[in-house]
């Protein structure tokens, strides 16, 4: 998987006028691994390193979408999986991109646990993106940056 | 709105979801051995594993000329055969490798995780942006287990 900043700034471009509920398309960004590399944080076992491979798949993170869309009043449900589904899409896509020596990400689990991927660049050498990435966004919202820094210019002036 | 998005039985299908990611783990963590073998199950029988491909993964404690050892989670060592240069102490390493009747292991494919830390590093900030821009339009009413719109409801932010 690439690095959590490579996966939020890939996807921040879109937001721009795609999306009613950027914070939620985020959150899907980050959800994957939210959920599916929850063992960095517990004992290494192999069970936990399993735990991770289920739920950090398509199938897995849909679920876990799904039950947090119903966290939200019924109103918002649709828009919520919506922009959690989005980000949530955007990641597995650029998960697919990385190389991966044993195996990568089971797509069809259950029904499988075979993995393909497009090997193009290693999991934790993704950061080599993040100066093409924070560029690509400066000049996706450069105009409100500028007016709010000149906003905030102003107000100190005054 | 009728159907899985509805108030209907909300609490029960949040359960079914849970239960299914459950489920999941407990099933990943029955096939996924078999799918795809680690040193873990070559140990517990060398015999059935000699020739055969396996996993493996692990800090890098030593590295040679024409072989390295590499410490798993259970903290055995295993040495293994390929040449990754010197200097890759510390750094984690995982591949694909045939097992050997002596529990040594002949690399097939590997790849030492050079930036894995500044991949960690790189996780933190983008999970505190999130949490942060999540909560602070969202708050979680533990009365009615929803969250609740900070800003008020349907107020277009588009």
């Amino acid at each position: 998987m690439p690095d959590l900043a490579t996966h939020l700034l890939a996807v921040t471009p879109f937001l721009k006028r795609t999306v009613r509920r950027p914070e939620l398309v985020l959150l899907g960004a980050v959800l994957p691994d939210l959920v599916g590399r929850l063992s960095i944080l517990l004992p290494a076992r192999p069970f936990f390193f399993w735990a991770d491979t289920a739920l950090h798949t398509p199938v897995s993170a849909a679920l876990v979408i799904l039950g947090l869309a119903l966290l939200f009043p019924e109103d918002r449900r649709r828009e919520a999986i919506l922009s959690l589904g989005f980000g949530a899409a955007f990641h597995f896509a650029l998960d697919m991109m990385q190389m991966s020596v044993t195996f990568g990400t089971p797509w069809l689990f259950p029904l499988s646990m075979a993995s393909f991927q497009l090997p193009l660049i290693w999991g934790d050498e993704s950061f080599y993106a993040l100066p093409a990435l924070i560029l690509i966004n400066f000049l996706v919202f450069r105009r409100p940056l500028l007016a709010r820094l000149r906003a905030i210019r102003r107000r100190r002036g005054a | 709105m009728s159907g899985l998005l509805s108030d209907s039985h909300r609490l029960v299908k949040i359960a079914g979801v849970a239960a299914a990611l459950v489920i999941f783990v407990f099933y990943a963590s029955a096939v996924g051995p078999k799918a795809y073998p680690s040193l873990d199950e070559a140990r517990r029988d060398p015999a059935a594993f000699t020739g055969r491909m396996i996993r493996f993964g692990g800090d890098i404690v030593r590295a040679d000329e024409s072989d390295f050892s590499c410490r798993g989670w259970d903290g055995a060592v295993v040495t293994v055969r390929a040449r990754i240069g010197a200097g890759q102490e510390g750094h984690w390493i995982s591949g694909t490798a045939l097992f050997r009747a002596d529990g040594t292991l002949d690399a097939l494919t590997y790849h030492v995780y050079r930036f894995r830390i500044i991949k960690n590093f790189l996780a933190v900030l983008p999970l505190l942006v999130v949490a942060w821009l999540f909560f602070r339009t969202y708050a979680f009413d533990v009365r009615t287990l929803r969250f609740r719109d900070r800003r008020g409801a349907g107020e277009d932010r588009a």
